[in-house]
């Protein structure tokens, strides 16, 4: 237990730059963190905040730049082994758990030093329950539980307390957190930042955390750095500065457009579409739907709702009460329906298509191009007998591209995009396919403010060609966009809220109030 | 690791990855013509009927393997055994009942692969175990059916597999063109697409409705008829079965696939590098065979190469 004077520095850098092939990700930056402190650190999308964060715990070796930890100075970069022993701690953003490892053992692999003696597991069991514990007061989570079997919620609860468990004689100067919050409900964010605050503080490290949530940067952050096309543009006080403020700070030229030109991105995308089944949403009106009748099984305790042809339909409430449940339900009686007609309880009319936000898992072909990624699901339309016309394919791929503004060519890596340009090339994938029923599972978790304003009015434009929506979202407020709003809590709609009419702080405080009731 | 490890890789991207095995065939094969003083054409043409049949059998593994998971097809030797029996029993000398053992070839295979893959996905066991228990089973079959088997191949088939057509081997040009089906099967088809897409991520596959375990069924099927008709093919050449005769297949399928850069995790996987891979495996036995070294020899060097290859072919991955 080091306890270092509050206000002292914990972690700072200088002309920090980063450059992979020919982006550049990160120029010239320079930030500080003191001890007792939460430095928030916002921008859109391929910022560079990843890179940033990954460079500062040693994880990516910068180009030039000096990184100062712990009272030395690191002229070349660091590496993680050096990184941690000189206190630097980092939960990163796309989750990095190992499947197979119960949620102790990923605790041992993080931090060797709490398996002691010969009964190691146990001891090390017993560390990880309390560290969940201390950080995220009543969350039921047994550490003899395998990391595949939790949901995206509660991985990124075992990520980040199992990141910030102590070892004897280890000490904690710095944390950096990627996105933590992005795939945490609203109470489980609320005791992480309650705790890191209060912890901060008491054990006198710094915090750097980055979010695409401004609530979030208001309430508890000191300061803020905004990033702008790998440049740190601003550093700000949070009592020095507004909303309004950082937004125009986080705009790079491109942003301006975006606001304005989502919408009509989304009107053109279906018109210059290729014509033929593979078109994006052709104009006949569909007849696709979702009807659950007291569903139960795998989490759902009877769920009853329907969602019809041109509405989009909400499931709201907090993380693993069944949403995904709902999903999964969903798409099985989509698959089983070419078989049997109807799966138990579950009924789905027409043609399915589904968007993750769990992009690493269910998302992306990390081998493939963008091109190739994005014309999975429409590839019987491209071409017959089962093969794929290469020049419809590149066609497809190239409308797409354009109307949703994505940067670099059809043939680059998926991989070589950032996580919200990547999301976007999974949702135009969903929506190149004639799909009557769109299931979305918290498809813009990660995703900057601009790009969703892409995505939501891309959703609005499927709703007006007849899509049965059905969107599950972490993020409350997204779904006022909803005509209907479920919210779930322990396998039961506890509430449903009828949108439109309500603001999106109304929808949030009624989702919580249901949620809690 | 996910964001950065890709791009770093580009940097190697653009040399095709079949590029080291093909290097490799080349510098054994002029190795052979200089040790031997053979002229290299004599030499290609050996080495390609030879390379033929490795690569018959080693496009249906490809397509396997892709599917990633895991899967693998040990059954193949044991297939390819099954039909020389049944194929030269079937054929009894009779060009006119070629075709009837074609059918047996395929419908052999075919209904192996269905074994396979139904054993693995309805009794979830692992592939590596699964294919060889299969395996197994057909072999018994062999060992009872070879008893009293009989028949001898059909001379067009024996002229198939030994023919020139303007000092192209004519098996050779079987496999070439079916190197050509399969790979536009591979890089242009649902399927082929599907395979890839499985092996990259199964959940991923399933929600762009691939259909993974319809695409995985069918590799396992397609990989059964290609070793049915290597096991044809095979009989031909070798003027009838034999218990043995197919023993090296049993790896050399996958050695080909591997070489030849497809990715054994799947997801990943090119034709190319088949044809490439087989003549390096059929050129190095030729060299060792021709500078007379002790029987031991063989396999050390063959061994050695191997882990070159794989070693050039891994190597900007890991930097």
């Amino acid at each position: 237990m080091t306890t270092a004077a509050p206000g002292t520095l914990a972690l700072g850098c200088e002309g920090v730059s980063k450059r992979f092939g020919t982006t550049q990700a990160v120029r010239d930056a320079a930030l500080t963190v003191a001890r007792g402190e939460i430095l928030g650190l916002v921008g859109h999308n391929g910022a560079g905040k990843s890179t940033m964060m990954r460079t500062l715990a040693g994880l990516v070796q910068p180009d030039r730049g000096t990184i100062e930890v712990g009272g030395e100075r690191f002229e070349h970069g660091l590496d993680p082994r050096r990184a941690r022993a000189h206190g630097v701690r980092i939960v990163q953003q796309e989750l990095a758990l190992c499947p197979v490892l119960q949620v102790g053992e990923a605790g041992v692999l993080q931090c060797p030093g709490i398996a002691t003696g010969v009964r190691w597991r146990q001891a090390a069991n017993r560390r990880v329950a309390q560290r969940i514990q201390e950080i995220f007061p009543g969350t039921a989570l047994a550490p003899e539980r395998s990391v595949a079997s939790l949901s995206i919620g509660l991985r990124q609860v075992v990520e980040i307390a199992t990141a910030l468990l102590r070892g004897p004689g280890e000490r904690i100067d710095c944390v950096i957190l990627d996105e933590p919050t992005s795939s945490l409900d609203g109470e489980s964010a609320l005791a992480l930042y309650d705790w890191l605050k209060r912890a901060a503080e008491r054990e006198g490290f710094g915090v750097i955390v980055s979010t695409h949530k401004l609530d979030e940067v208001f309430r508890w952050h000191d300061r803020v750095s905004v990033m702008t096309d790998g440049e740190i543009v601003a550093q700000r006080r949070i009592a020095e500065t507004s909303r309004e403020d950082l937004v125009a700070l986080m705009q790079r030229p491109a942003d301006a457009r975006a606001a304005a030109s989502a919408a009509s991105a989304a009107r053109h995308a279906p018109a210059e579409a290729p014509a033929g089944a593979a078109a994006s949403p052709p104009p006949a009106p569909r007849a696709g739907g979702i009807a659950l009748r007291d569903a139960r099984g795998h989490g759902m305790h009877g769920v009853t709702l329907d969602v019809g042809p041109g509405e989009i339909v909400g499931l709201g409430g907090l993380e693993g009460q069944g949403q995904d449940a709902v999903l999964e339900a969903v798409a099985a009686a989509a698959r089983r329906r070419l078989r049997l007609g109807r799966g138990r309880g579950v009924r789905v009319e027409g043609r399915l298509a589904v968007v993750s936000g769990d992009r690493v898992d269910e998302g992306v072909f990390a081998l493939w191009s963008v091109e190739h990624n994005l014309s999975a699901s429409a590839l019987r339309g491209l071409g017959r007998l089962g093969f794929v016309s290469a020049r419809r394919e590149r066609s497809l791929a190239e409308r797409w591209l354009a109307a949703l503004r994505v940067k670099g060519a059809a043939s680059d890596r998926i991989t070589s995009l950032s996580g919200g340009t990547q999301q976007k090339v999974l949702l135009a994938r969903a929506l190149a396919t004639t799909s009557d029923v769109l299931l979305l599972k918290d498809p813009t978790r990660g995703v900057d403010e601009a790009t969703k304003l892409e995505i939501y009015a891309l959703l609005e434009r499927q709703r007006e060609a007849g899509t049965a929506i059905l969107w599950y979202s972490s993020e409350s407020r997204e779904l006022q966009r909803c005509d209907r709003v479920h919210v779930l809590q322990a396998g039961r709609v506890a509430a449903t809220l009828e949108g439109s009419d309500a603001d999106e702080r109304e929808i949030e405080e009624q989702i919580i109030n249901a949620s809690f009731a | 690791m996910s964001s950065s490890a890709p791009r770093m890789r580009r940097a190697g991207a653009h040399l095709p990855p079949w590029l080291p095995a093909a290097v490799g065939a080349v510098a054994v094969w002029i190795a052979i013509a200089i040790v031997a003083r053979h002229g290299l054409g004599g030499t290609l043409q050996q080495g390609a009927i030879v390379a033929s049949f490795l690569v018959v059998v080693g496009i249906g593994q490809m397509f396997v393997i892709t599917c990633g998971g895991g899967n693998i097809d040990l059954s193949v030797p044991y297939v390819m055994t099954l039909v020389a029996y049944l194929g030269t029993e079937a054929m009894d000398g009779s060009d006119a009942r070629l075709p009837f053992a074609i059918a047996i070839a395929l419908g052999v295979g075919l209904v192996v692969g269905l074994a396979n893959a139904l054993t693995i996905r309805w009794l979830d066991v692992p592939p590596l175990i699964a294919t060889l228990a299969v395996g197994f089973v057909v072999q018994t079959v062999v060992q009872l059916r070879s008893a009293h088997s009989g028949g001898d191949v059909s001379p067009l088939l024996q002229h198939v597999v030994t023919a020139r057509l303007l000092g192209v081997p004519a098996i050779a040009a079987i496999a070439a063109l079916a190197a050509v089906l399969a790979h536009v099967v591979l890089t242009r088809t649902l399927f082929g697409r599907g395979a890839q897409a499985a092996g990259q991520s199964r959940d991923a596959a399933r929600l762009a409705g691939l259909r993974p375990e319809r695409v995985v069924l069918l590799a396992y099927c397609l990989c059964g008829m290609t070793a049915g008709l290597g096991g044809l093919l095979l009989s031909g050449f070798t003027g009838g079965p034999s218990l043995d005769m197919a023993t090296t297949y049993q790896l050399g399928a996958i050695a080909v696939v591997v070489l030849g850069g497809s990715l054994i995790a799947g997801g990943s996987s090119n034709v190319p590098g088949i044809w490439a891979a087989a003549l390096l495996l059929t050129f190095l036995i030729t060299l060792v065979d021709v500078t007379h070294a002790g029987p031991g020899v063989q396999p050390i060097v063959v061994g050695g190469v191997i882990v070159l290859v794989l070693a050039i072919v891994r190597g900007p991955e890991r930097t």
